[in-house]
C-alpha cells in the first residue's frame, strides 16, 4: 500500500517512519516555503504542489496522489485532517483514506451536530443550546444568556473562534469577534453559546474503530495545560483521576464510538468540572498532536493500527489485549517569544542538539539552518517522556528540556522547565485556566546568566582579537612557514 | 580589553587580558575553546565544562543557549558606547510586534481615536492579535491595508 502523507513537520515525518517499518512506500507533498524541509526527503518520492497554502487544496492533492500512484491517504493533524470532503474526495478517487468516514468527520466538524449525536447516545453534554447564535440578535437575548459564557465556532478546531463572554455588555462584541476569526479560519461564521465551567480539567478519550461495530478505548490524557486555548502539555493517564470516574469517560466515549459505527483514530474530548462530573465537549476525527502519550504507556504504535486497519479492514486488536503502563509527558516545544506575551517567533534555526536517554522521545522536523516562518504553526518539536510513575516521568522531563539546545529563535523550553517544577503541576491539582495566572521567570538563573555572561564577553574578545591587526603591525611569515611544515603530507 | 554584558536588566562588567578573566572585580579561570565553526564552543572553567552555542546578532547582540536556556545579551565596550545614541520608541506609532498577515485595517488618515481602540487585527501563526492605539489622537498615516504581510516592525498606524 502506497501511501500519501497530506502533511508536513513532525506529524509527516512521524508516519512515514511507521509506513517505511511496514514496508509502505510514502509520498510526501511539498509547498514552496518546504522545499528543503525534512519530511520532503523522509519520503520515498515527493511531489511539488505549489504555494504555502497548498497543503489546504484538496484538488491539489488528489492530483498529487494520482499522479504518484498512491493508493492510500493519510492526512495528519490540522490541514484537511477534518475536512469531509476531503475524506469524500479521496475515497471518490479509488483511493483509501486513512481515517474516519467522510459523514463521522461531517458530524464531528459540526460541533452542534456532535452535541445533539453525544447527547442522543446518552452522554452527559454540557447545558446550552443545540441552536447556532442568530445573525441578528433578537431583543433581550444577551440578558437571557447566563454569564461567563463561551463564544465558540461550530466549524472550530485547534482552540480557534472561541471568544469568552463575561457579562451582556461584551457578548455582541466578542460574538462579532469570533466570527471574524470562524469565517477566516474555517470559511464558516456560526457559532453556539457554550457555559463556561470554572476551574474545569480537559481529558480526552482515544478511540479506535473499526467502522464495522468494534470500538477500543485506549486510555485518556490529561491536557489542561493551556495558552490561549493551545494545549501545551498532555500526559497520561491523568493525575488523581478516581477509578469511577475514568470508567465514566471510557464508556461515555465507547457510547459515543459505537453511535458513530466509529473508524479508526478518534479523541472524546470532555471537561472535567471540580465536583468531578464529567462534560463531552467534541469528538476529533483524527490523529492528535498528542497521541505519543497514548503510544508511552500502551506501547502501542497508533499509526500502525490506522494503516492495518486501513489494508486490511480489520482492527488487529481486541479491549483485552490493551493495558496501559506507567506515565507518560509531553511537552510542546514552540518557537514564542516568553518575553513578549508569547507572540510566536520566526528566523533560522542556527543549532540543534535534541535530548535523549532511556524513555525519551523527540518527534520533531528540526534542523540547523531551518527556517521557522509564519506560513504555519509554532511547534517546532514534541518531547516525549516515560516513566514507572508520573513522579519518574517528571523527573526525566526536569532532566530532558535542559538537554535541548535551540539557538536561533526564542523558544518556550525554559517555561517549560519551570512549569514542570511548578507545585501545582507537581501535585496534579490544575485547571485548564492554570497558565493564565502562572507567571514564568523571565530571567535565567543567575548562576547561568552569570556564565553565559562570561562565554559572551570571551567570545567577544576572541573576535576583536582574530579581526585586529597584530599590535607590532608585523606579519609573522616563520609561524606559516612551521605551519605548513607541520601540514605535510596532509594538505 | 573591557566588556559590558548587559542581559535583561543585570550588567556585567568582565576584564579580559590574556588568559585572566575578571567578573565585576573577581578574578575566575575561565577560557573558552571552539568545538566547531558553527558557533559551537566549550566553556571550559576549573572544574567543570559547559557546552554553549554563541552566535552574533545584529548591532551588538549576542545570542546564548546554555543548559536549554537561550540568553540574548548585548555586548558593549567603553568606544562603542560612546558613540551609540539612545533613541526612544515614538509614542503615537503601532508596529508590527510579529511578522504577520494582516486580517482587518479599522481605522483611515485624518481619523481620531481613543486610546486603547482597535486599529487593526493581525494574524500570525494561528493567532489574532488586536493592535491597539496607544495614545488618543489623529491618525496621520496608515501604510498597510487588509491582506497584507507584513514584517515585524512593520509601521501599521501613525497616531499624532
Amino acid at each position: 500500500m502506497k501511501v500519501l502523507v497530506a502533511n508536513r513537520g513532525e506529524i509527516a515525518i512521524r508516519i512515514m517512519r511507521t509506513c517505511r517499518e511496514m514496508g509502505f512506500p510514502t509520498v510526501a507533498v511539498y509547498s514552496d516555503a518546504d522545499r528543503i524541509a525534512p519530511h520532503t526527503r523522509t519520503a520515498d518520492e515527493a511531489v511539488f504542489i505549489g504555494e504555502p497554502k497548498a497543503y489546504l487544496e484538496i484538488d491539489t492533492i488528489i492530483n498529487a496522489a494520482k499522479r504518484s500512484g498512491a493508493q492510500a491517504v493519510h492526512p495528519g493533524y490540522g490541514f484537511l485532517s477534518e475536512n469531509a470532503a476531503f475524506a469524500r474526495a479521496v475515497e471518490a478517487a479509488g483511493l483509501i483514506f486513512i481515517g474516519p468516514r467522510p459523514e463521522t468527520i461531517e458530524k464531528a466538524g459540526d460541533k452542534l451536530e456532535a452535541r445533539r449525536i453525544a447527547r442522543d447516545a446518552g452522554l452527559p453534554v454540557l447545558p446550552g443550546s443545540d441552536e447556532q447564535v442568530p445573525c441578528e440578535l433578537p431583543l433581550g437575548f444577551a440578558d437571557s444568556v447566563q454569564y461567563p459564557v463561551l463564544v465558540k465556532a461550530a466549524a472550530g478546531g485547534g482552540g480557534r473562534g472561541i471568544r469568552l463572554a463575561r457579562s451582556p455588555e461584551e457578548l455582541e462584541m466578542m460574538i462579532n469577534a469570533a466570527r471574524l476569526e470562524a469565517c477566516q479560519a474555517f470559511d464558516d461564521d456560526t457559532v453556539y453559546l457554550e457555559p463556561l465551567i470554572p476551574e474545569a480539567r480537559h481529558v480526552e478519550v482515544q478511540i479506535l474503530g473499526d467502522g464495522q461495530g468494534s470500538v477500543l478505548v485506549l486510555g485518556e490524557r490529561e491536557c489542561s495545560i493551556q495558552r490561549r486555548r493551545q494545549k501545551l502539555i498532555e500526559e497520561s493517564p491523568a493525575p488523581g483521576l478516581p477509578e469511577s470516574t475514568r470508567q465514566a469517560l471510557y464508556e461515555a466515549a465507547l457510547r459515543l464510538g459505537c453511535a458513530l459505527n466509529y473508524r479508526s483514530l478518534g479523541t472524546v474530548e470532555f471537561l472535567l468540572d471540580s465536583s468531578g462530573q464529567i462534560h463531552f465537549i467534541e469528538i476529533n476525527p483524527r490523529i492528535q498532536v498528542e497521541h505519543p502519550v497514548t503510544e508511552m504507556v500502551t506501547g502501542l504504535d497508533l499509526v500502525r493500527e490506522q494503516l492495518a486497519l486501513a489494508e486490511t479492514g480489520h482492527l488487529r486488536l481486541k479491549q483485552e489485549d490493551i493495558a496501559a503502563r506507567g506515565a507518560a509527558i509531553e511537552a510542546r516545544i514552540l518557537a514564542e517569544d516568553v518575553e513578549h506575551d508569547f507572540l510566536p517567533a520566526s528566523g533560522a534555526i542556527t543549532y540543534v542538539k535534541e535530548p535523549g536517554g532511556p524513555f525519551v522521545r523527540v518527534d520533531s522536523a528540526l534542523y540547523t539552518g531551518m527556517p521557522v516562518g509564519t506560513s504555519y504553526d509554532s511547534l517546532l518539536a514534541k518531547v516525549i517522556v516515560w516513566g514507572e510513575d508520573r513522579e519518574a516521568a517528571i523527573a526525566r522531563m526536569r532532566r530532558v528540556l535542559p538537554e535541548f539546545q535551540i539557538s536561533g529563535v526564542p523558544t518556550d523550553l525554559y517555561f517549560l522547565l519551570q512549569l514542570m517544577e511548578s507545585p501545582a503541576f507537581l501535585s496534579g491539582q490544575f485547571h485548564t485556566t492554570y497558565l493564565d495566572s502562572f507567571k514564568p521567570v523571565l530571567d535565567p538563573s543567575p548562576d547561568l546568566e552569570r556564565e553565559a555572561a562570561i562565554a559572551i564577553a570571551l567570545f567577544a574578545h576572541n573576535q576583536r582579537e582574530q579581526t585586529l591587526p597584530h599590535s607590532n603591525g608585523q606579519s609573522k611569515p616563520w609561524r606559516d612557514a612551521a605551519w605548513r611544515e607541520q601540514m605535510k603530507g596532509m594538505l | 580589553m573591557n566588556y559590558t554584558v548587559k542581559i535583561g536588566k543585570n550588567e556585567y562588567q568582565i576584564k579580559v587580558h590574556h588568559n585572566r578573566v575578571v567578573v565585576d572585580g573577581e578574578p575566575v579561570s575561565s577560557r573558552l575553546i571552539r568545538l566547531n565553526n558553527n558557533g559551537l564552543y566549550l566553556l571550559r572553567h576549573d572544574d567543570r565544562d559547559v557546552e554553549v552555542h554563541i552566535q552574533e546578532k545584529e548591532a551588538g547582540g549576542v545570542e546564548v543557549v546554555i543548559a536549554g536556556q537561550r540568553v540574548v545579551a548585548h555586548v558593549d565596550t567603553p568606544q562603542r558606547r560612546e558613540r551609540r545614541k539612545k533613541e526612544g520608541p515614538q509614542a503615537g506609532t503601532v508596529v508590527a510586534p510579529m511578522p504577520g498577515l494582516v486580517v482587518s485595517v479599522n481605522v483611515k488618515e485624518g481619523e481620531d481615536v481613543q486610546q486603547g481602540q482597535v486599529l487593526a487585527v493581525l494574524e500570525s501563526m494561528k493567532m489574532q492579535m488586536q493592535m491597539r492605539a496607544p495614545i488618543e489622537g489623529r491618525v496621520t498615516r496608515v501604510p498597510t491595508r487588509n491582506g497584507a504581510q507584513v514584517e515585524k516592525g512593520a509601521l501599521l498606524v501613525q497616531i499624532e
